[in-house]
């Protein structure tokens, strides 16, 4: 199969087949820079958002197959009043949205076209989609529900409500599901082709499956449906490893499980705790490849962090080729440089190099020896 | 004076209480043991201490999620409260923070577990800088600052703080220990620190090593 655009290699690889050559992008990374110190000063001018975005996922004569826009940003608790400091690397939040239990009830669902940045960021996106029209797979993207609690609610306090007060979380989950939902409309009004839910780590391996299925798992389910309804093809973004893969399994309606990292210790883990900040692990990326065979799409990065960081461009290569040669067979694979050509970790020339060794060693039928 | 049948019973409900995350009840059952009589170190020593530890356990080994550690210690919190009148002067004084990033779970958590081993905490919460450590821990003349980093990109922030003290001059009067899922031992003896703490349990012995260390440096 030969001559794809960028649009129907990542629909073709979401839905598990083999397109032309495996997708290849530059992650999500860069955009953080928007949300957080770099750019902040631009969350209130869509037009150079989304010029700034397209740059990122444009570099010279390479162009990513995929663009997530809006990564580590919290319009959504903005919306509701939330204070976020921004001129950090990573967004702080200033002031509890939620400071007792009865402000849950405080919540409303919001309109993506009226509160706080939301309508620059749906601005943005007809604005990006416009522009890279074929030649980009666009993701809006949002936190998952329960990821978003976290952001609005201190951590502990969350959790003391989880037991003492769940229906009042319950009634804020449902709250802030369905602001997610009227978000994704309005992207998909302007151009989204798929929606991206990004559930980090700490919320997920903290949990015992029992906490998942309440607090995250119907919430989820619900977006994935909606989304899915209007026609966006949807991933997950969670961290490896992951103690609840199989409830993703269960969730029919998503396409992808994407990873950008191994994990740092964790405790409630079922893959090999010898997972630190090493690279991927060949025996356990093969068994979560097996568990998703057939059934979800796999986003990971093309080559481990700690090689695209201090790794040559020779041994970016082999990393990228080994990936290629073992879990590239048969389609169902999209990869991302680690951190985008110019991103902030890796070098710009180990970014290069790994999207080179895509273009030329990922193109279906993969045959590495 | 009640025998210590009933209050034996009493400590054993305490227990079921915490075990089921039962916070009004285990609340009521600490309040109905010390009516007779049970001293503040019997009981936080010797009873609720030890079941934080239990659960701790049992989370770290998988076997219950995060809701076990988080109540259990909102409860601990309580109890502590309920006995202060009794309990001796805090053992010291702990600034403590997240570095980096928002993620302050494994901070609060700690900040609760030294409390109730009676420290005096000091929370700069999260996404702090490092020169927010040393400012606080001046002025309240700590003996401590506990850092919690979750963020590869912020643990060079650790080592400023060590810095951040040099500077201010009180690297020798104050202990500094460091934990967080990006921390290891390793990292922590580069940068100069003089502990690193993997579990809650191993920033309450930490402390107390500290504050041995301190006193006998007078």
């Amino acid at each position: 199969m030969g001559g794809m655009n960028a649009v129907e290699r990542v629909k073709t690889a979401l839905q598990l087949g083999a397109p032309d050559r495996v997708p290849m992008s530059f992650a999500i990374w860069p955009m953080e820079r928007l949300s957080t110190n770099e750019h902040y000063a631009l969350q209130w001018d869509a037009e150079k958002l989304a010029r700034k975005a397209i740059s990122i996922f444009q570099y010279n004569d390479y162009q990513s197959d995929e663009a997530a826009l809006s990564y580590l940003n919290l319009a959504m608790v903005e919306a509701w009043g939330g204070k976020i400091d921004y001129s950090k690397w990573w967004p702080g939040v200033m002031e509890w949205l939620i400071k007792e239990p009865e402000d849950y009830g405080k919540l409303w669902i919001l309109n993506p076209y009226k509160d706080g940045r939301l309508p620059i960021l749906v601005k943005q996106m007809e604005l990006v989609s416009k522009t890279v029209k074929e030649n980009m797979f666009v993701w809006g993207q949002e936190f998952s529900p329960f990821t978003l609690l976290f952001h609005i609610r201190e951590a502990t306090k969350a959790v003391i409500d989880m037991v003492i007060n769940p229906n009042l979380v319950k009634m804020a989950l449902e709250t802030i599901t369905e602001s997610t939902i009227k978000f994704l409309h309005a992207l998909k009004e302007v151009g989204a082709n798929g929606f991206r839910l990004n559930s980090q780590r700490w919320d997920r391996v903290f949990f015992s499956k029992e906490y998942i299925k309440q607090f995250d798992v119907p919430y989820v389910s619900k977006i994935l449906k909606e989304a899915k309804r209007l026609g966006l093809l949807t991933k997950m973004f969670v961290e490896l490893p992951n103690p609840h893969l199989d409830l993703m399994l269960e969730l029919s309606d998503l396409n992808c499980f994407e990873f950008l990292d191994t994990a740092p210790r964790v405790h409630t883990n079922e893959l090999p705790k010898k997972w630190k900040w090493e690279d991927l692990n060949e025996e356990d990326l093969k068994a979560v490849r097996e568990k998703l065979k057939g059934r979800l799409c796999l986003g990971m990065p093309a080559a481990g962090r700690p090689i695209m960081e201090k790794g040559t461009p020779e041994e970016v290569e082999m990393a990228v080729k080994k990936w290629l040669r073992l879990i590239g067979p048969g389609g169902g694979l999209t990869l991302e440089t680690y951190s985008g050509a110019g991103g902030a970790w890796g070098s710009k020339e180990n970014a290069l190099k790994a999207i080179n060794t895509v273009y030329k060693y990922g193109k279906y039928p993969i045959d590495i020896h | 004076m009640p025998s210590a049948k009933v209050r034996d019973q009493h400590v054993q409900s305490f227990k079921e209480f915490v075990s089921n995350l039962d916070v009004s009840n285990a609340v009521k059952m600490a309040e109905n043991t010390k009516k007779e009589g049970i001293s503040a170190t019997e009981f936080i020593d010797k009873v609720v201490i030890p079941i934080v530890e239990d659960i701790l356990a049992e989370y770290r080994k998988g076997e219950s999620g995060l809701p076990g550690p988080v109540i259990s210690m909102y409860i601990a919190h309580q109890i502590v409260d309920l006995f202060r009148d009794q309990l001796p002067p805090f053992k010291g004084k702990v600034v403590i923070g997240t570095t980096g990033t928002f993620h302050d779970l494994g901070k609060n958590l700690v900040k609760e577990m030294l409390y109730l081993h009676n420290y005096d905490l000091y929370d700069i919460h999260s996404n702090a800088e490092p020169e927010d450590f040393v400012k606080k821990a001046l002025e309240v003349d700590a003996d401590i600052i506990a850092c919690n980093c979750m963020a590869l990109s912020a643990r060079p922030n650790t080592a400023v703080i060590v810095e951040k003290m040099k500077e201010a001059g009180v690297r020798n009067r104050i202990k500094y220990m460091v934990g967080g899922a990006v921390m290891t031992p390793e990292w922590a003896r580069e940068i100069g620190a003089d502990g690193y703490g993997d579990t809650m349990m191993d920033a309450a012995v930490l402390a107390d090593r500290f504050m041995r260390e301190l006193k006998k440096g007078e």
